[in-house]
Parts: structure tokens; C-alpha cells; sequence
């Protein structure tokens, strides 16, 4: 039971310590002036290993906490990590987990999926955020970036979800196959 | 052995005991002068004994040079220790000088505008993402600090207070796709027309500009004071590029930003400045307040 809780604090930790390196030490190790996006690895390595259900409402969660953080446009990080989270989710029983490959592929993939919905939603209302070849250089260095961080990180997280702190609780597993049927 | 042999061996012996004292005494009485086999086997041992004192010399100065190489080694560490802690305070000293002279500026900023109130806020956080240009400071509505307050550094105009908490202000750089501020040419005081963030940190642009302006490459640029929000006068930029719009009809410049937005630190929030309409009461009881030692 302890552990369950240790486990959502530390669901709720992970994003939050992403977006505070990211408006702080990160700030140093930028690649041509561009920052990755660690909620967003955060989002996709669940969604990978929890499926789609989770990977949506997680994304959903983080999504929501970085668009407060920002203060603008609520609903657009909201949106595009939880698409994001929720399609590449569906690839959760394709999978072998336990391959190395499986975290760094995902974030490329996703990392792709959230540029592409990001840009559409920028497209469909119309918001003018910079020059679209700089956006688009921005994306194509990002992903790589993210994709390169994925690396060490999927080795952690993967262990972490299939014995460590971050290991699902049976009776969670139970709401959650409920929740999915009522979905589904 | 018979007997003949034994007194053979008892004559032998005692001549040799002979000699040997004969030797002894005369080697006692130091009338003793070298004799040829003497000589011979002083000589026949002399290269030897050469080989064997230059190896003991040279023994010794390895076991010297072991030694000294075991000081050495232990003054090199120690030494190397010494230079990390003086590199390290170094760097620190390095920073402070850095920060001193950054808060001089700002200090000579504050002195040379004396007609604005200003407060100082130390930079404590950056956008998160690639699309955002803003800043957090960590001065907020306790210290006087209100929304749409212009923000400056001594090298220009950075942006303006977008939203405030009780100890924290967000601030829009000048950069950010949200800002735009009326701009005059420095020179010539023409009215230019609107500066707009273009999302990255190198550049604004200025769009519909007239045919028939002055404005050149390198022609400096400066807030027109026409709006509420920016003081009049304060350094925007440097014209980068002039070029002529789709239409044909109008200009369109880009502009180097003055600050460099990716090394501020430390910037002034302008609670009040001179012919401002709004009064004090935007600033707040704490208007004069400065915790970061700018006043």
C-alpha cells in the first residue's frame, strides 16, 4: 500500500522536476540553443509500458501541469501530450519491453507524433509562434535530443516499472482493467 | 701420510706463516714499498673495483632519485589538490566580479535615470519549452511589482511583467511572438512604426515601414514612449537588415536585439517613470524596496 502512494508521488515527481531543470540547469546543456522536452519522455515511456489509457490520462495530467506552468494556452500541451501519449500507448502489446531499443524508438515516434499535432493545432488556430523552418529545426534537433536522453533513461524506468518504485499495484492494475472495459 | 710428507707440510706451513709476518711487519713498520705482485694484483682488482664504486654510485643516486621521486610525488599531489581549490575559488571570484560589475551597471542604469523608479530583480528561472521567451524573477506583488510594467537592463528594453505572484513576476521578452513596442529611430527620430518578437532571441522585426524612411542598416533604435507601457528613449536594438515587402510598397527591417537575452541575470522592473499617466498606486506601498541591493 505504502508503495503504491511512493509510486503516484513519484508519477506526479517526475514531470514536475522535468519542468523545473528545464527552466533552470537545463538551461546550460541546451543542443544549438534547443531544450528537450523530459515531460514528454516521461509521458511516452508510460504510455509504452501501461498502454494507451494510461499513457492518454497521464499525458493529459502532465500536459495540464505544464500549460499552467506556462500560463499560456491552457490546453495545448494538455491536448498534444495527451494524443500523443494516448497513440503511442497502443503499441504497449506489440512490444517487448524489456528490449533497450524500445525506449529510444518510442521517443522518436512520439517525439515525431507531438511535433506533428503541436504544429497542427499551431496551424488550426491560427497562433504564430516563430518562423516555421525555425520550428521545424527546432523539432528535428529536439526529437534527436530526447531520443539520445531516452537511452540511459528507458534502462531506469523500465526497471524501475518492473520492480522498483514504479511498479504497478495488483488492485491498481484491477480499476484500471475496469476502467478500460468501460471505455472500450 | 708418512712421515717424511708431515714434515714436508710442517715446512710449508711455517714458511708461509714466515712470509706472512715478514709481510706484516714490514707493511707495520711502513718501510713497506709495493712489490710487483702487489702491484699486480692492486691493478688486476683497480677496474673492477672502479666498475664496483661507479655502481655504488650510481645505486645510491637511484635510491636518491627514488626517494625525491617519492617527495616529488607527494608535493605534485598535494599541489595538485592546491590548484583545484584555488581553481575552484578562483571561479568563484571570477562570479562575484562578474556580478559586481553586472549590479555596477544596473546601479549606473538606475543613477542615470533618475526619473524612474526602479527595482531590481534577480532572473530565477527561464522558459521550460522552445516556444516560449520569458523569464520568472523573484520579485513580485509584495515588492511593488504589477503587470505590464516595462522591464529594463543597462544595455536596453528586455520586456514587460506579464503576470505576478506575491514574490515572483513572469516577464515576456521583447523576443516573444506577444510583444510589440513602438519604435523610433534614435538619429533621425522618425517614427518607425511597431517592433515584434519573432520567437528567437536574435531578432524582432518591423513590419510596414515607409518607403521613404531613413531607416539604414546599423541606424539604432529606441522606444517611441507613445504607449503606456515603455518609457521613452530606451534602447531596443540595431537595425540588422532593411529589405523591401512582398507588396512593393513598404519596408520591412529586422533588428538585432541590444540585450543579450541568454546571458541576463539580473534586470530592473519599471514600477513608475516620468510623465507616466497611471499613477503610483501601480507600483504599491513597497514601491522603493530593493531586495537585490540595486539601490
Amino acid at each position: 500500500m505504502r508503495l503504491r502512494y511512493l509510486r503516484y508521488f513519484l508519477l506526479a515527481f517526475l514531470p514536475m522536476a522535468a519542468l523545473y531543470l528545464q527552466a533552470t540547469l537545463f538551461r546550460r546543456l541546451t543542443v544549438d540553443g534547443v531544450l528537450p522536452d523530459g515531460i514528454l519522455i516521461f509521458v511516452l515511456f508510460f504510455a509504452l509500458l501501461n498502454g494507451d489509457i494510461h499513457g492518454g490520462v497521464y499525458g493529459l495530467c502532465c500536459g495540464l501541469l505544464e500549460d499552467f506552468y506556462l500560463g499560456r494556452f491552457i490546453g495545448v500541451n494538455m491536448l498534444t501530450k495527451g494524443l500523443t501519449g494516448y497513440l503511442l500507448g497502443k503499441f504497449n502489446r506489440q512490444i517487448n519491453p524489456e528490449s533497450p531499443w524500445v525506449g529510444p524508438l518510442g521517443v522518436f515516434l512520439g517525439g515525431m507524433l507531438h511535433a506533428a499535432l503541436f504544429g497542427l493545432l499551431m496551424l488550426f488556430f491560427d497562433l504564430y509562434l516563430m518562423d516555421a523552418g525555425r520550428m521545424l529545426k527546432i523539432f528535428a534537433v529536439q526529437i534527436l535530443y530526447q531520443t539520445m536522453l531516452s537511452i540511459p533513461l528507458y534502462w531506469w524506468y523500465y526497471h524501475s516499472h518492473s520492480s522498483g518504485w514504479l511498479k504497478p499495484a495488483e488492485e491498481e492494475d484491477r480499476l484500471w482493467n475496469r476502467m478500460n472495459k468501460l471505455v472500450k | 701420510m708418512g712421515k717424511y710428507a708431515r714434515i714436508r707440510e710442517f715446512w710449508i706451513v711455517l714458511s708461509i706463516v714466515v712470509i706472512l709476518l715478514l709481510m706484516v711487519s714490514r707493511a707495520v713498520t711502513g718501510s713497506h714499498r709495493q712489490n710487483f705482485l702487489e702491484r699486480g694484483v692492486t691493478a688486476m682488482f683497480a677496474p673492477s673495483q672502479r666498475v664496483a664504486v661507479n655502481l655504488e654510485d650510481r645505486l645510491g643516486k637511484w635510491q636518491y632519485l627514488l626517494e625525491e621521486k617519492q617527495q616529488l610525488e607527494e608535493k605534485l599531489q598535494d599541489l595538485a589538490q592546491e590548484e583545484a581549490r584555488l581553481k575552484l575559488e578562483n571561479q568563484e571570484l571570477r562570479e562575484y566580479r562578474a556580478e559586481a560589475l553586472r549590479l555596477e551597471a544596473l546601479l549606473g542604469f538606475k543613477e542615470a535615470n533618475p526619473h524612474e523608479t526602479l527595482l531590481g530583480a534577480r532572473i530565477i528561472a527561464r522558459s521550460p519549452d522552445n516556444w516560449n521567451q520569458m523569464i520568472t524573477v523573484d520579485q513580485g506583488y509584495d515588492q511593488g511589482v504589477r503587470k505590464n510594467m516595462a522591464v529594463v537592463s543597462p544595455d536596453g528594453l528586455v520586456g514587460i511583467v506579464a503576470s505576478v505572484t506575491r514574490n515572483t513576476s513572469r516577464i515576456d521578452l521583447l523576443t516573444d511572438r506577444n510583444i510589440a513596442v513602438g519604435i523610433i529611430l534614435e538619429q533621425s527620430r522618425e517614427t518607425n512604426g511597431i517592433a515584434e518578437g519573432t520567437g528567437s532571441a536574435q531578432a524582432l522585426r518591423v513590419k510596414n515601414v515607409p518607403y521613404y524612411s531613413a531607416m539604414r542598416e546599423g541606424d539604432r533604435v529606441i522606444t517611441s514612449g507613445l504607449s503606456e507601457i515603455y518609457p521613452k528613449g530606451i534602447i531596443v536594438g540595431t537595425v540588422k537588415e532593411v529589405t523591401r515587402e512582398e507588396n512593393g510598397l513598404l519596408l520591412a527591417a529586422s533588428i538585432e536585439p541590444a540585450v543579450h537575452f541568454d546571458d541576463l541575470e539580473e534586470v530592473l522592473i519599471v514600477l513608475r517613470y516620468e510623465n507616466q499617466e497611471s499613477g503610483p498606486e501601480a507600483a504599491g506601498p513597497n514601491a522603493v524596496s530593493d531586495p537585490a541591493g540595486i539601490e
